[in-house]
């Protein structure tokens, strides 16, 4: 009976959806009329898809389909004012008499553009959502554009190189493994510095998956979104602009919109294929040792040595021996339909990609699923439903900092070791049994379903009062595995032989509640206003349950539950978040816009002091170019526009940071375990959010009839009320660095970015982009905290974490004797101070495209550990056995005083007390101390991408039965410049830190084959 | 119209304050992941307070007795941390992270860990075993740091000296003594004698041979206690023993060429293929096969703390070369040795008795503080200057206390006066 009912209902849900869908209630009324038309390129005639086409004063809109086509039905009559955009062209606004009942034709052909002030900006901004209102700057990326052509899989790849400010280091060559992204340097010193993520509108889980254990890379959360499904991606790079976004937003904000369907449109489909080669594009240094006397014996087990002299130097490089690495591929189907009714569109996508890494336990599978619905009921009222789904597959190799790795066990092992007998042995690998084989068993998986959901209602009760409320959920659902397989052979380190199990279940979800009304009124003819308020709720609950076991009787039966030695535990962080905000924005004649605004914020991270947060901002935005004067009088430049900001973000520290709290720790009774305490954390019931205050200001420009852009930003962001998690000292007995507000961090630097289009013809166009910004960071104040770090040190006046070591002061070679600093030094800075991308486009005769893209960093420096390790720790590499690689010089620099019985290097006693009784260092420092050697520049250029794309003449495409097909050959990570003496200077062995720069036997960037080819019906 | 004005004005305000304050109830969040100080009822949770300060001293009394036996030589270091390989050098820098963070820090955990029970006003303070529990664990505490670590400090105060630290030691150790016997309990007692043995040892160290023959006859004969461990694959680092641990798991504890002797008290084996070194070169680079301590065999092994025994050994050390000499024999005879024939001079009698004193207390954190007592007495500690038994190292160093680290020495405002 209650089925019956329920049924009752959804049927009645159902039919009520249909009627509003098929008869709207305006349909009935009379005045409407139907607006059509065809939208392209000007200059080469190509129609253009993805063009809005906007009615002014309303919610109605259009957007053209491939063929440039859109319909606009239901239009008021009357007199009307069309809005045409299209990111890279110029906007452009028509006005029409529709008559009731009339089919208007309105065909537009668009110039292409280089200046973009009259593109629409949805985040952070309120009230006039143009690009010529806003003071702080918001940067756009049409991921449309870029999809369609470049193979590009990952979040990570659409963002990379595209913005100057933005900062992508991809970390390894490990697939499906997270990049380090950062904008206008780090926000801060011991919070994480990664932008936070929206999508349409609410806030997603970032960061990283949490594997168990790989050495060093971790799966990346924005893996697990498809960049097919992105219209476009806008990055709110600092305080300045991220006002609205609240007390968590200082390291910026990025916003993905995806793709919406058409109303008016006919329903059009786009099948892709794409097909990679990964290529390792690395060979294994190989390891050296030189022959022991037993092992030269004819009966040795050394085929390396045996038959040698004593001391010969013999080689090995195990991992090319077993064929460790192999080239890789990902396979990728995607199709995608949109579409639309009347007064609706739609759009559904499905996505199936499968890569297999260059290590045989790595790949990572995607499938995934998007379908958003619009509809506009009335002329006031217009929603938006949009479900994601994701399940994706992470399968990572142990590496880096990790002895069960390839590279910890191929590039650290002895050729000693290698035998010949069938006697088990390391073999040449670093751990005994532990060869390639033995690696590859080893099990590292992350199985991820993910949800996001999201509506959005926009309500127009008046022609000046817009309410739009935004609700969405982010759900998602890890699993994620370790198994070390039971071995005889004793692979593995003691009990882990037994068969070692890890199992981690962790669940997250988060939802944003998200409502802004916006007034808007005229005074007079030169002045109008803007009023906005609204409010934001995110709510984020992280729970994870996981079991470990130890000691299985076989392989295949390989649960928890079957081991012979179990332990569980169980974690969970809640977040509950609060903003309301306010802003004004008064615009006079349109080009000069003033705006005021503020945020109050709460977090439940501040525990129980309810502090509420004040953030506010200003900005102005002045086209002066429009003014009467301008007349075109600064000769080339035709379009300027002034712009500056001001502005206030926050970082939070992490959920439960003000607390007093001791940890769960047993202690044993009697024979018995019993639940226990320690002290974790002395808290600190003051606790702030960080306070990120930025000003920017700049000039857009346009030149050349707008054929050329320029952008120019200076910005300086600081980061007051530092979040610093100031070093206890040991003594105090806490377990876990409480967070104290104290302390500046200072960025500040030059953003550029200049856009040019010197041929459009027919026949031909050409376009190029250059993106450069420069980053300058420092640690203002550590608030009385003393200097910290001895790799990375953090000291004022300093850049954050900056390298140090006792660096060398004179190396004597005649005598060897080496002296260095007596404390530590500055050698350079982790973080690139300049960096730069440049692109360009060729396209001929309509059809056939060329790109290129070249990017570099300089300025910085990283800790080429796998060397350091190599000569120094596990003497393997040549460059020290071999004395005649290095000169004398560099050896001594590296490795210090060779001579026995002396130390390595002498500390130079300039210190107070040194040398003396009272110095605190020791009057002789070890190669782990003086790291001249290995803290190495790592600037570089890449050449990123190089593709050629080629669009079917559409009586070709005819024969697939497609309106259009495009095939695209491109080459990523071509070449590489670099004075960088390890694999790859963008290497990072933890790439989920701050500040960590290492390069430790970790996997470097594979060089790809893509072919992709791209067919719409 | 005015007052509809104010009404209005009002109205907004109070549900603006409503929902402001209703936020704020909204952002109040619970963490049952960690255990809020409030929490904890003072004098009914004073045993888990005490008990785990107990546990914290195991606890770090089993990292303690690794670091030390890799720096007097009782063990090699058979792994390829640097920063545990500085240990088995000598030559410990203040930036060495595994000091701070696998010997520094646990030492300072089980010292300032007791406070949260020396500073609960409980009742009865005089026979109260949980404070009596509180002052023994910082008595050991305090015995560790002097004996290991060239200065001190506990909870963030000044520096100590090893003179100062043995006073503290010996002030803890008696009113763990007190206390237990007070209460009068079989437990109580027991760790009464413990302290005793724990005062006897401190003040032989610092020099007090009268009052350490005093406080070792004290102890009853055939006394033994043991800081227990257990086998907890979630805990082991916290509940398991130390020792066993860095030789199943991590291979990092091979017993060194001079302690590979023939002899009861201090077992080993070569290792099994599962129980291999980390830095499996180490048989390569040292010519040898791996042998493993066997004298915790298990996570769960129970760590020798104080005995009479050791009492023994404290008594004939404060007596001399006739005492210490019999106790040799006496020694030797019971570990199916040869009586020793050697010189019978103080200092050969002292050297044959720290041998034996080596032998018996193999792996249980008393041969740095032998060094540092008797320095020219005690051998096979790596010797100054030689070549590290692995290459690529820089040559053994000559430090016989662990310096304190600069985490400790940076972050503490008491050593920048």
């Amino acid at each position: 009976m209650r089925h019956l009912a329920s049924r009752r209902v959804l049927l009645a849900v159902l039919l009520a959806v249909g009627a509003a869908l098929s008869a709207p209630r305006w349909l009935a009324a009379q005045g409407t009329g139907t607006i059509s038309g065809t939208v392209t390129d000007g200059a080469s005639g190509q129609s253009l898809g993805d063009v809005r086409i906007h009615v002014a004063g309303g919610l109605l809109q259009g957007v053209t389909d491939l063929k440039g086509l859109y319909r606009i039905v239901n239009v008021p009559a009357g007199s009307i004012t069309l809005e045409v955009r299209r990111i890279g062209y110029r906007a452009v606004e028509k006005s029409v008499t529709l008559a009731a009942g009339q089919q208007l034709v309105a065909d537009f052909a668009l110039t292409t553009s280089v200046v973009t002030l009259e593109e629409v900006v949805v985040s952070g901004t309120a009230g006039d959502q143009k690009r010529r209102a806003q003071g702080a700057q918001v940067s756009e990326i049409s991921v449309s554009d870029i999809t369609n052509t470049a193979p590009v899989r990952t979040f990570e790849q659409v963002l990379q190189s595209r913005i100057p400010g933005v900062s992508v280091t991809l970390a390894s060559g490990t697939s499906g493994a997270n990049s380090q992204i950062r904008i206008r340097g780090p926000a801060s010193i011991s919070l994480s510095n990664e932008p936070i993520i929206y999508v349409d509108g609410i806030r997603v889980a970032a960061g990283t998956g949490n594997l168990f254990f790989t050495g060093g890379q971790a799966t990346g959360r924005l893996s697990e979104l498809n960049p097919r499904d992105f219209e476009s991606i806008e990055v709110v790079k600092g305080p300045a602009a991220a006002t609205l976004y609240g007390a968590d937003a200082s390291a910026g904000v990025i916003q993905i919109i995806t793709k919406k369907g058409k109303q008016g449109s006919r329903f059009s489909q786009t099948v892709g294929l794409e097909y990679d080669n990964i290529n390792p594009n690395f060979v294994p240094p190989a390891n050296y040792a030189f022959c022991t006397t037993a092992l030269i014996a004819p009966t040795s087990p050394s085929p390396l040595c045996r038959g040698k002299t004593t001391a010969d130097l013999v080689s090995d490089n195990p991992l090319v021996r077993q064929g460790a690495f192999r080239h890789g591929n990902t396979k990728d189907f995607s199709w995608t339909g949109t579409g639309g009714g009347n007064n609706f569109g739609y759009y559904v996508s499905g996505d199936y990609g499968t890569e297999d890494g260059t290590t045989p336990n790595n790949g990572f599978d995607r499938r995934s699923g998007r379908v958003n619905f619009n509809w506009i009921p009335s002329t006031k009222l217009s929603l938006t439903v949009g479900v994601g789904m994701t399940r994706s597959n992470f399968v990572l190799p142990d590496n880096d900092n990790n002895v069960y790795g390839y590279l910890g066990g191929g590039l650290l092992g002895s050729p000693l070791s290698v035998r010949d007998d069938g006697v088990e042995s390391n073999n040449g690998f670093f751990g005994f049994a532990r060869d390639v084989s033995a690696i590859q068993s080893i099990e590292n998986d992350q199985m991820t379903h993910r949800t996001i959901s999201t509506g959005t209602a926009v309500w127009t009760p008046m022609s000046w009062w817009t309410n739009r409320v935004t609700v969405g959920a982010d759900w998602l659902r890890d699993e994620i595995r370790r198994f070390l397989p039971k071995n005889s052979r004793g692979s593995f380190q003691g009990i882990s032989n037994t068969g070692d199990i890890s199992e981690n279940r962790e669940g997250i979800e988060r939802y944003t509640i998200d409502y802004l009304g916006n007034v808007k009124v005229s005074t007079s003819s030169h002045l109008s206003h803007n009023l906005s308020a609204g409010f934001q709720i995110i709510d984020t609950r992280d729970e994870n349950v996981f079991a470990t076991g130890q000691g299985i009787t076989v392989n295949s039966n390989n649960t928890v539950s079957a081991t012979s030695s179990k332990s569980a535990g169980q974690g969970l962080i809640r977040q509950k978040q609060v903003g309301f905000l306010g802003q004004y924005q008064g615009s006079y004649n349109d080009r000069l816009y003033v705006t005021l605004g503020a945020r109050i914020d709460a977090n439940s991270a501040f525990g129980n002091t309810k502090e509420w947060f004040f953030l506010p901002k200003a900005s102005v935005s002045y086209v002066i170019s429009e003014e009467p004067f301008w007349h075109g009088g600064m000769g080339f430049i035709n379009t300027l526009r002034l712009r500056g900001a001001w502005g206030q973000t926050g970082r939070s520290p992490t959920p439960g940071a003000s607390l007093v709290t001791l940890s769960p720790a047993p202690f044993i009774l009697a024979g018995t375990e019993q639940a226990g305490a320690v002290p974790s954390s002395p808290g600190n019931d003051s606790l702030k959010a960080e306070r990120g205050v930025e000003y920017e200001a700049g000039f857009d420009a346009g030149m050349f009839s707008d054929r050329v852009g320029l952008e120019v930003t200076y910005y300086r962001k600081t980061s007051k009320n530092l979040l610093l998690q100031k070093p206890l000292p040991p003594s105090l007995g806490f377990t876990q660095t409480p967070f104290v507000n104290i302390g500046k961090l200072r960025n500040q630097g030059i953003e550029v970015a200049v856009t040019a289009q010197p041929i459009q013809k027919k026949h031909l166009s050409w376009d190029m982009r250059l993106g450069l910004s420069t980053l300058n960071s420092k640690i203002v104040s550590m608030g009385g905290v003393p200097a910290f770090g001895t790799l990375n040190r953090f000291q004022e006046g300093s850049e954050p974490g900056m390298f140090v070591g006792n660096r060398i002061r004179s190396i004597d070679t005649v005598t060897k004797i080496v002296i260095v600093s007596d404390s530590l030094e500055r050698i350079g800075p982790v973080l690139p101070t300049l960096e730069g991308n440049f692109s360009t486009n060729v396209t001929l005769m309509r059809n056939l495209r060329f790109y290129a893209l070249l990017d570099w960093k300089t300025g910085n420096y990283l800790y080429n550990l796998t060397d350091f390790f190599r000569e120094t720790q596990l003497v393997r590499s040549n460059n020290r056995l071999d004395p005649t690689v290095l000169s004398t010089l560099e050896r001594l620099r590296r490795y210090g005083n060779p001579t026995a019985g002396q130390p390595a290097f002498v500390r130079e006693g300039k210190a107070p007390g040194c040398p003396g009784a009272t110095c605190a260092f020791p009057p002789t420092a070890t190669v782990n101390e003086v790291r001249d050697g290995y803290v190495q520049k790592a600037d570089f250029a890449k050449l990123r991408e190089v593709s050629v794309t080629y669009t079917l003449p559409s009586k070709w495409a005819g024969y697939f039965r497609s309106q259009s097909a495009s095939f695209t050959v491109s080459g990523q990570n071509l070449h590489t410049w670099t004075g960088y003496q390890g694999f790859d200077p963008e290497l990072l062995s933890a790439a989920t830190t701050n500040f960590s720069r290492q390069d430790f036997l970790t996997i470097p960037p594979a060089r790809r084959v893509v072919v992709k080819l791209n067919l719409t019906f | 119209m005015a007052m509809r004005m104010i009404l209005s004005r009002a109205l907004t305000a109070a549900t603006v304050a409503a929902g402001l304050a209703g936020c704020s109830d909204y952002l109040v969040v619970k963490d049952p992941t960690v255990i809020e100080a409030t929490a904890l009822d003072p004098v009914n949770d004073a045993p888990v307070l005490a008990n785990s300060a107990i546990q914290n001293m195991a606890a770090a009394y089993g990292w303690l007795a690794m670091y030390s036996a890799w720096m007097v030589g009782e063990a090699d270091v058979a792994e390829t941390f640097p920063t545990r390989n500085e240990f088995g050098r000598r030559a410990v820098d203040p930036t060495n992270g595994s000091l701070s963070t696998d010997v520094w820090f646990p030492l300072s955990q089980s010292a300032s860990s007791t406070y949260l029970v020396l500073n609960i006003a409980l009742p009865t303070p005089t026979s109260n075993v949980n404070n009596q529990k509180a002052h023994f664990a910082l008595a050991w505490s305090f015995l560790m740091m002097a004996e290991n670590f060239c200065q001190g400090t506990i909870r963030g105060g000044p520096p100590l000296t090893t003179a100062a630290m043995l006073d503290s030691a010996i002030a803890h150790f008696q009113s763990a003594i007190d206390i237990g016997n007070a209460a009068n309990t079989t437990d109580s007692k027991s760790m009464a004698n413990a302290a005793l043995v724990g005062k006897a040892r401190a003040k032989l160290q610092k020099g007090d041979k009268a009052g350490a023959l005093a406080d070792a006859n004290g102890v009853p004969a055939g006394f033994t206690y043991t800081l227990a461990y257990f086998d907890d694959l979630s805990n082991r680092t916290r509940v398991g023993n130390r020792l066993w641990q860095f030789t199943a798991d991590r291979g990092s504890i091979a017993v060194s060429p001079a302690w590979r002797v023939v002899d009861p008290r201090v077992p080993q084996r070569l290792a099994p293929s599962n129980l291999l070194p980390q830095d499996s070169n180490y048989p390569v680079d040292r010519g040898l096969p791996y042998v493993i301590q066997d004298k915790f065999n298990a996570f769960s092994s129970p760590i020798r703390l104080a005995s009479r025994l050791e009492a023994d050994y404290i008594a004939a050390e404060a007596q001399g070369n006739a005492t210490q000499l019999a106790l040799i024999q006496a020694r030797r005879a019971a570990n199916a040795q040869a009586a020793y024939t050697g010189a019978t001079d103080d200092a050969s009698v002292l050297a044959e008795f720290e041998t034996q004193r080596g032998l018996e207390f193999f792996l249980e954190d008393k041969r740095l503080g032998d060094l540092r007592r008797n320095p020219a007495a005690v051998k096979f500690v790596p010797v100054p200057g030689a070549t590290y038994f692995k290459a690529g190292f820089a040559p053994i160093g000559s430090q016989t206390c662990i310096p304190l680290p600069i985490t400790e020495t940076d972050n503490n405002a008491n050593f920048h006066p």
